[in-house]
């Protein structure tokens, strides 16, 4: 029994840090008023750039610094498109995640000769400097090092909506462009800002589980965790530890879909094992906008300008 | 006063963006490849050859056409709406799955009965998969996109398990049993040339759809809703049963999508009978600024795209994949469209003209 619980605590973990991460990045630029379905796509494409960087220079961290250049790359086409241009944000994530799938195929083909996967890379899942620690050290060391930094990444944007001016910020242009414009803060440099950050933060994600849970990347791996990633937003009521405990929950529930399957003389069909995450992603939806609807729309989190370009060029229009 | 001339301006500018960016598109794609070391021109050259190369070319074109065209309608409905619904995967499965059910356990029913009874199964599968996410957002306010997407996903698997279970053709197979014939739909051209009456009734849609937006009172609604809720409420107009309803009629068309391609196609449900084709209804839909009409030939861009790339694969070496990114940036380009407006209507009050940039 404990042995159960201990492995599903850890796999939780292991399986939740990777959407904790995006999920993290989609307050971040959700909180400045700019909406991301395409967290799905950065993930995708630095998972993929976690494991090139990886296999090209052996080193795994080269392969973290590689997925978080790429991330803050594929979220500059959206933050150029959504802040600059004033494009539809919706519309724009969906380019992302075409973006990233064909970038990442054609990479592939070009790099490893191989259609939709990758070579297998030299990772970061375990943090062996941990096992030295009496009674707990082996399962501490049993983790990635990218699942700590979630925490550390966690309290640091705490302290930022918190205690700094840049975290106010933040949250004026997400409310109210036009006021956070007249006290002198330049809209587009916040939300190019927080939108390159949660590209960065979507880049440790992909990371997390390309090469913090695996050792290799395939088509179609990431398999939802952004767009959970982005129900994790929603469901924290657009705070950094409200997103970061959705995601462990997610994480959870991904933990106990593996463990369910790995045992043998399972009643019930792997299919109907394999939607657990997704048919809570519903339910807990369901739960959270029934909760918030009751209690009256003051209560939510959700930034009053979110969505709504703020340009120059839609204004002329 | 806006006179004729300035909404035939408004047209041309809106065709000129559209075509710009694909051409843009067509660009940035190209410049990738040479990144990459490919030959950029023989990659065109062979993904035009495989789509358009031969007569049978063209018709497999042709025939690829049509479940993008009630993808790329379903989107445009619910856009048109205000409603983003990336569920037309999930809900073009349940469709394929529902006349797969129809197709396979009706028998002896007369051809003239059958294709529509199955048609009709596949309509309501993929209008019932859409109807949990609308009833989501109307009873809970719960995030369609995140209610659709979802979906996307539990369909994937639900479906899956059915083609393997109780479905499964005999022996080690990936897909259900063979229709019965009797619900297949009739061919319009002998091999190897493939086209069948699933063209028609694509096209047929997108009239009715035109019909729907603009010759009926809750077309008309929908389009307020969509361009407008804040002033569609003032005036009377039930904005969630519009957006409840649109979301409905989406469903409906991806359902036929996936219909289509069993009945018309595959002749079974198979594993993965989707693929993507949900998906590819979101850039159709925006290139033809969701007009019905223009998504009959916006469809066939993406068509050729999917049919060519394989020829693009096997003779120039570039992935498949690289039509993923071609789309991405169609959307891209069709997003800066703001911008295109901006510059040209700067560039031509420069050149002393007066032209409405609406």
């Amino acid at each position: 029994m404990s042995v159960m619980i201990l492995y599903l605590l850890t796999s939780t973990l292991r399986n939740g840090t990777s959407i904790a991460y995006t999920a993290m990045g989609g307050v971040l630029s959700e909180r400045s008023g700019i909406v991301n379905i395409g967290l799905e796509g950065i993930m995708t494409a630095s998972a993929f750039a976690a494991v090139v960087g990886s296999y090209v220079s052996g080193s795994p961290w080269v392969g973290v610094l590689a997925a978080v250049l790429v991330g803050i790359a594929i979220s500059a086409v959206h933050a150029m498109v959504c802040v600059t241009y004033g494009g539809n944000q919706s519309v724009s994530s969906m380019a992302l995640i075409l973006l990233a799938t064909g970038f990442c195929g054609i990479a592939a083909k070009a790099i490893f000769g191989r259609q939709g996967t990758t070579e297998q890379v030299a990772n970061i899942s375990a943090s062996p400097v941990l096992a030295g620690i009496p009674v707990i050290g082996p399962t501490l060391a049993s983790l990635s090092p990218l699942v700590y930094l979630s925490f550390v990444v966690l309290l640091i944007l705490i302290y930022v909506f918190k205690k700094t001016a840049f975290g106010l910020h933040i949250t004026m242009v997400g409310e109210h462009p036009k006021a956070a414009e007249t006290a002198g803060i330049s809209v587009n440099r916040v939300r190019y800002v927080c939108v390159l950050l949660s590209g960065a933060l979507g880049g440790l994600g992909g990371a997390a589980l390309s090469i913090g849970q695996m050792n290799l990347f395939q088509e179609g791996m990431i398999a939802g965790r952004g767009y959970l990633a982005m129900a994790a937003v929603i469901m924290g009521n657009w705070t950094a530890a409200g997103a970061f405990g959705a995601s462990m929950f997610f994480g959870f529930f991904s933990a106990l879909q593996v463990y369910l399957q790995t045992r043998p003389n399972n009643p019930v069909p792997t299919e109907f094992v394999q939607m657990i995450p997704y048919i809570a992603c519903v339910l807990i939806m369901l739960y959270s906008s029934a909760q918030r609807s009751r209690r009256g729309e003051a209560v939510s989190g959700k930034p009053a300008a979110s969505g709504k370009p703020y340009t120059r060029f839609v204004q002329s229009r | 006063m806006k006179g004729k001339r300035e909404t035939i301006n408004g047209i041309l500018l809106e065709t000129g963006i559209t075509f710009l960016a694909i051409f843009l598109a067509i660009v940035a794609g190209g410049a990738v490849m040479a990144l990459f070391g490919y030959n950029p021109v023989s990659a065109y050259a062979a993904l035009a050859k495989g789509a358009f190369g031969t007569f049978a070319a063209f018709t497999s074109t042709l025939t690829k056409s049509v479940p993008i065209m009630f993808t790329g309608l379903a989107v445009a409905v619910a856009f048109k709406c205000g409603v983003f619904n990336i569920g037309a995967e999930g809900q073009m499965l349940m469709g394929a799955l529902s006349a797969g059910i129809a197709g396979i356990y009706i028998r002896f029913l007369p051809a003239i009965l059958h294709i529509p009874v199955t048609l009709a199964a596949a309509c309501l599968g993929g209008m019932a998969w859409a109807f949990i996410p609308a009833g989501l957002k109307q009873k809970f306010k719960v995030d369609v996109v995140i209610g659709t997407i979802m979906l996307n996903y539990i369909a994937e698997y639900f479906v899956q398990y059915m083609i393997l279970n109780p479905l499964k053709a005999d022996g080690v197979a990936t897909s259900t049993r063979a229709i019965e014939k009797t619900a297949m739909l009739p061919k319009l051209l002998s091999a190897p040339n493939v086209l069948n009456l699933g063209y028609v009734l694509a096209v047929g849609a997108a009239f009715l759809v035109y019909f729907l937006f603009w010759h009926t009172t809750r077309g008309y609604e929908m389009r307020a809703v969509g361009l407008n809720p804040t002033a569609s409420r003032w005036s009377g107009i039930n904005v969630e049963k519009n957006a409840f309803l649109a979301l409905i009629i989406s469903g409906g068309l991806a359902g036929l999508a996936g219909g289509i391609e069993v009945t018309g196609s595959l002749g079974k449900v198979i594993v993965g009978a989707s693929s993507g084709y949900g998906f590819n209804g979101i850039p159709v839909a925006l290139i033809a600024h969701n007009n019905p009409l223009i998504i009959i030939f916006s469809s066939l861009i993406l068509a050729a795209m999917r049919t060519g790339a394989m020829m693009m694969q096997t003779s120039a070496g570039v992935s498949k994949n690289m039509v993923d990114m071609i789309q991405g940036l169609i959307i891209v380009f069709l997003c800066a469209e703001y911008v295109f407006r901006y510059y040209i209507k700067k560039g031509l009050e420069k050149a002393g003209g007066n032209v409405s940039c609406q």
